[in-house]
């Protein structure tokens, strides 16, 4: 059995030394290119939005690798994701590969989640079992925390380059850490580093705040690395979702954090009072908390055809204009064009400037 | 007397006989919108971002239309008619949505259906709870409530004998039995869509008075029963879990399977993100052999461009037919 998992942030950091450690057979896919793009584009149908588009691309890359399971967690709700995993098999079948698609009957469901893994890792003890599972989600948490220290560092350095150096050397870290105890040791020591940086005084970044569906807040290719090159021009970027936190408030593998979706919902309350699918009430919600603590803007990132988060930016018009606050809407799909949307960024970041000296 | 404005637009074209009937027994007149227009288009899709879907558009410009006049709008929040099943996002946000994009709005009655809640978010306990609004005595607001599942009833078996919208909403106030439209010997199209498409005289008329013209049936998805729809998926590896979806998998499928129906036509939304799947799956499932055609629309549309669709689609049925 090999297994791949599509490719989505850094998830496979999370899961791949684990797993094969674990003696399991796992197939990274390979970081998703304008080819894997194509991949998925040409076989999908024409209306489904981009992150369908390169999981499936992501998918046909890791079977031409040699993977024979793949993983899609399925599920229910108004948003097209729990559909992913019958369409993409359909697709991928009708193009005569074979492979078992690993899908959950209930993906929020703790038990059907791991009956799942035990089905495509084929691993035998159920404790053991639970113990990777819980094990996964924390690095992953941990990978996440690292990104966020790097972009709230980053706006400060003041050797060009050193939190790049830092994140990479934090990431290989956490990547190495195979155990418990080596993972917690870890945090403190990453913790140091960023602190121990040599930072600019008296500096007062602008600070943006990216918003939307998870995949293209997350994914480097559907969002054409936005997040790293807003930090780049020295601006401070906070996210509305993060993969951990999203599976946190699911699993609620590490009980000290916060129901990020219990918070969203309570600020998105004036505005959006039902959750009306895929992370409408966090773009909603983190808006509204994100504008309650001073960002100078927002933008708001969605797939073309995204239904949840079209609600969302009905709504969001209506933010802007009662608190005042810049919104950038990007719609992205497999023509949105770099150049383009490094011309809507820069006058965005133009405008906060301007906004700011006023 | 208190008035209640029912924008015509979206789920109209499957509750509102419940509608109507539920709120005259309460004593409150109903008042609709005028049918829609280009105006009515024109007017929706300057209060929305443009990515938004052509009947969503068409609701904001019936709701616009009507704050003026009505004392209450009512935009019902939608959310599941099954358990465990969904509408779409844009259903479930709506009265949000209208909230954040009309200004001066009436009080809006915006309960929820939520039919895997038990209770308050349920079907009878949103009449209910909508009820108490404008009486006190319950047994009346129980009373008028059934009513409005009577009638609803009569005008889903009126819709079953396939009758038109209007005709099933003009005889669904009496209890009389109507002759059912038998099989006239014509050769019958199966139309597939949500009824906010299949039943919208200004998005269906050229279509279906082309069809009709031609000697063809349309046939609309409700002419098939519940069970029949079941019935139309259960072969599927997973759950259709959006309800209109699902109606519309089943149709395709049945009308299929059922050899009488000799062509497909499927009515869908430019972006609709739900139709985009239930399509691939109704091509998917589908394997007798029968033509299907596929219309997208959206604000910019001219039926013309359709016209020669449908002609083209029509002259191929018409050779399949001769040829058996």
């Amino acid at each position: 059995m090999r297994l791949s998992v599509p490719y989505l942030g850094m998830l496979h950091k999370a899961y791949g030394p684990v797993l094969r450690n674990a003696g399991v057979e796992v197939i990274l896919p390979p970081k998703p290119t304008q080819k894997t793009l194509d991949l998925g584009t040409k076989h999908a149908p024409e209306f489904a939005c981009l992150p369908f588009k390169i999981t499936l691309g992501s998918m046909i890359e890791a079977l031409q690798l040699g993977a024979d399971t793949l993983f899609m967690p399925g599920g229910w709700g108004p948003c097209r994701f729990g559909y992913f995993d019958v369409i993409q098999e359909q697709i991928l079948k009708d193009l005569g590969y074979t492979f078992t698609m690993g899908s959950a009957q209930n993906p929020d469901d703790l038990t059907d989640m791991l009956d799942l893994m035990q089905r495509i890792a084929g691993l035998r003890s159920r404790l053991g079992l639970y113990k990777l599972f819980l094990f996964i989600l924390l690095r992953l948490s941990f990978l996440d925390w690292v990104s966020r220290q790097y972009f709230r560092h980053k706006p400060y350095e003041a050797i060009s380059g050193e939190t790049d150096r830092i994140f990479e050397k934090a990431i290989a870290l956490i990547e190495k850490s195979l155990s418990f105890f080596s993972l917690f040791k870890s945090g403190p020591v990453i913790s140091r580093w960023f602190r121990r940086m040599e930072k600019q005084k008296g500096t007062d970044p602008i600070r943006i705040a990216i918003v939307g569906e998870l995949f293209t807040v997350l994914d480097p290719l559907a969002n054409q690395e936005m997040d790293m090159r807003l930090a780049r021009r020295g601006i401070e970027v906070l996210k509305s979702v993060w993969l951990s936190d999203y599976l946190n408030d699911r699993f609620r593998f590490n009980p000290f954090r916060r129901n990020q979706l219990k918070i969203s919902t309570r600020y998105a309350r004036p505005y959006l009072r039902v959750h009306s699918g895929g992370e409408s009430i966090e773009s909603v919600g983190k808006t509204l908390l994100f504008a309650e603590h001073g960002v100078d803007g927002v933008i708001h990132i969605f797939p073309f055809t995204c239904m949840p988060e079209l609600v969302a930016q009905t709504i969001l018009s209506k933010v802007q204009k009662d608190l005042d606050i810049p919104i950038l809407t990007l719609i992205v799909d497999e023509q949105t064009a770099r150049g383009g949307m490094e011309t809507r960024l820069e006058a965005f970041v133009d405008l906060l400037e301007r906004k700011r000296r006023r | 007397m208190t008035r209640v404005g029912i924008p015509r637009g979206l789920l109209f074209y499957r509750y509102f006989p419940l509608w109507k009937t539920f709120f005259e027994a309460l004593d409150v007149e109903v008042i609709v919108s005028p049918p829609t227009t280009e105006a009515t288009v024109r007017q929706g899709s300057k209060l929305l971002p443009g990515d938004l879907c052509l009947p969503v558009k068409i609701y904001f410009g019936h709701a616009e239309s009507l704050k003026k006049e009505a004392d209450f709008l009512f935009v019902p929040r939608y959310i599941s008619i099954e358990s465990d099943s969904y509408m779409c996002p844009k259903l479930i946000g709506l009265p949000d949505m209208v909230l954040s994009s009309i200004d001066l709005l009436p009080p809006l009655i915006d309960f929820s259906i939520h039919c895997r809640a038990q209770g308050i978010e349920s079907e009878r306990g949103f009449y209910l709870q909508t009820g108490k609004i404008f009486s006190r005595d319950s047994e009346k607001i129980k009373k008028a409530y059934s009513l409005g599942m009577e009638r609803q009833g009569r005008f889903r078996g009126l819709l079953r004998e396939g009758f038109s919208f209007e005709e099933a909403l003009d005889f669904s106030h009496s209890s009389d039995i109507r002759e059912r439209r038998g099989d006239d010997g014509r050769v019958r199209l199966g139309i597939i869509g949500r009824p906010y498409y299949t039943h919208e005289p200004f998005l269906r008329r050229p279509i279906f008075d082309q069809i009709e013209r031609s000697g063809y049936q349309p046939l609309t998805t409700e002419v098939l029963s519940d069970q029949e729809i079941d019935r139309g998926v259960e072969g599927l590896r997973k759950r259709i879990y959006w309800s209109l979806g699902k109606e519309m998998v089943g149709s395709a499928v049945r009308f299929a399977q059922g050899g009488s129906v000799k062509g497909i036509i499927n009515l869908a939304s430019f972006g609709c993100g739900q139709d985009s799947f239930n399509f691939e799956m109704i091509q998917h499932t589908i394997k007798e052999r029968i033509p299907i055609l596929s219309l997208t629309f959206d604000e910019h549309l001219s039926m013309g461009s359709f016209s020669t669709k449908i002609e083209a689609f029509l002259e191929m049925i018409a050779r399949e037919v001769k040829r058996g």
